[in-house]
């Protein structure tokens, strides 16, 4: 059970901010500073590097620019709107943001995916951390053993369960220090790139290992892009539920998330065209020497450990909705998320392989959910939520749906997924001649948004109301 | 207080905040109109296609 004594006020806040009870305005914590501020702290890690270095493969900087940026930009506002409006005026946790699409149940399938997107996330740019100390050792002329990258990933589930236990005032003061410090690294990482290797070499350097057709590199690239954009469908959420303001909830997201996201993955892309390595701790030394290199990897274990104790954070309100951990103690949800983690303490290297395959599996599952609540939430509903029937669970419930769920969403969702492998196939790079015009995962967006729109027109009319019916006040069985 | 009482007493805090949240005149959540529309669609939709367009 919760640390505090039932039915107190401490309480009540606690299964606020630690839980699913909607915020209140006066509960959430953050202004435009404070917004803005965690969004780049979040936005500014490893993965960065990961997107950067994957399109140096096959674009040069220019266009590799504007394939990060544009497709980053338009991805995350895409993704974003519905959610960071909604979770914002309703105060709402994402997968509670999930019930009047997918039903009771049908939110809780969701709910498997966003946990292997964010657990999946955390492990990856912790292994980078873990990496990271493994490549300055290496600078130093010292041979690590094998176990520091497994060491590496363990100190920085450490550090984040430590942040993400205390909660999101904390989290706020801590990325106040951060992000000023994570600025002044990555100008100063850009600063670096710019003396050693000039504009002109790094604007004429050929991509890697391009394919033959440039308008495929350049589809592949931009699809890279909004894809990207779209994976901070996770953390959305989050972010928004805990502004005063409606801007709040938005502009820092399109800005940090979409915005500067894709400036700093140029800096990857830049480093990866002229260097060789997309990855600073290891072009930093040859750059800089030693203090250089240990720079980098304060900004490695600074920006990856924010965006892990963030996405802990929201993973922890996500498995709220799991029945029986509605009440427990938060420390216990955050250790419990720590648990897959683990795995990446003892096979970093073997999970970091399948890098590749989580990101096209994020890129397929993204884009159709977020197709769907866009169209639920502007197009069907009007932005206009019945929240006592978010926490019903009785079947009587307006979004109950089928036993729960709402086969409608759920099927639109498979379709999504296929129509992206039909458009393009992000394991073999095999793509329609489509994908040269629309990037599959705008074609995953819009087809099973369609879909569903049409569906819950014609079929299931009576669950779409625009106007939010008002049951009486009272909730039959509570889910919370 | 009983896990019965603690149930009712969430149950309590849940509707007072539903009722809260459901009645509260949209303006406390900030003012977010046509214009702020406007600007997030041209520069998050327009744009990005102009220039990805444009450098293909």
């Amino acid at each position: 059970m919760s640390t505090e004594r039932p039915g107190s006020p401490a309480e009540h806040e606690s299964l606020s901010l630690f839980g699913r009870m909607p915020l209140t305005l006066g509960e959430r914590e953050y202004g435009t500073l404070g917004a803005h501020g965690t969004c780049f702290a979040y936005a500014i890690a490893t993965w960065c590097f990961l997107t950067g270095g994957y399109a140096a493969q096959l674009v040069g900087a220019v266009q590799g620019m504007v394939c990060l940026v544009v497709g980053n930009v338009i991805g995350v506002f895409l993704i974003a709107a519905p959610l960071s409006m909604g979770c914002q005026r309703y105060g709402l946790e994402q997968i509670d943001f999930c019930k009047p699409s997918f039903g009771q149940y049908g939110a809780r399938v969701i709910l498997v995916f966003y946990l292997i997107n964010m657990i999946g996330w955390s492990g990856l740019i912790l292994v980078m951390f873990g990496n990271g100390i493994q490549n300055i050792l290496l600078a130093l002329g010292q041979q690590p053993p094998d176990w520091l990258v497994g060491a590496g990933v363990a100190l920085g589930i450490w550090l984040s369960y430590l942040l993400a236990t205390r909660g999101v005032h904390l989290l706020k003061l801590f990325n106040s220090i951060v992000t000023p410090a994570l600025v002044v690294i990555t100008a100063f990482m850009f600063y670096m790139l710019i003396t050693s290797y000039s504009w002109q070499d790094i604007v004429t350097a050929a991509p890697l290992e391009p394919y033959d057709d440039p308008l495929l590199n350049y589809a592949i690239a931009l699809e890279l892009g909004v894809a990207s954009g779209m994976s901070w469908w996770g953390g959305i959420g989050f972010l928004a539920r805990n502004t005063r303001t409606r801007r709040n909830a938005i502009y820092p997201e399109v800005i940090q998330l979409g915005i500067v996201f894709g400036i700093v993955c140029s800096i990857a892309l830049f480093s990866g065209l002229v260097v060789g390595s997309d990855d600073p701790t290891q072009w930093m030394v040859p750059l800089g020497g030693v203090v250089m290199g240990v720079l980098a990897l304060a900004f490695v274990a600074l920006a990856n450990i924010t965006s892990t104790s963030i996405s802990l954070y929201a993973s922890g309100l996500a498995l709220r909705h799991v029945p029986g951990l509605h009440q427990k103690a938060w420390r216990f949800i955050i250790a419990l998320t720590i648990v897959p983690l683990c795995f990446f303490v003892i096979w970093p290297q073997e999970l970091y392989d399948f890098g590749d395959a989580f990101l096209a599996y994020n890129g397929t599952m993204h884009a159709p959910v977020g197709g769907i609540l866009l169209v639920d939430y502007f197009f069907l509903r009007r932005q206009s939520l019945n929240l006592w029937a978010i926490f019903e669970a009785a079947p009587s419930g307006a979004y109950h749906y089928w036993r729960g769920f709402n086969v409608l969403a759920l099927g639109s969702v498979v379709i999504g997924q296929i129509t992206y492998f039909a458009v393009y196939n992000p394991f073999t790079d095999a793509a329609h001649w489509i994908f040269s015009f629309v990037p599959a995962s705008i074609a995953a967006f819009v087809l099973p948004g369609l879909i569903y729109w049409a569906g819950m027109r014609l079929w299931l009319r009576d669950y779409a109301p625009t106007e939010a019916p008002r049951p009486g006040g009272q909730i039959i069985t509570p889910n919370i | 207080m009983s896990p019965t009482e603690h149930q009712a007493d969430l149950r309590r805090e849940l509707e007072e905040r539903i009722e809260q949240l459901e009645r509260a005149d949209d303006a406390a959540f900030g003012g977010f109109g046509g214009y702020d529309w406007l600007v997030l669609v041209l520069s998050c939709i327009v744009a990005p296609i102009l220039l990805a367009v444009a450098f293909r």
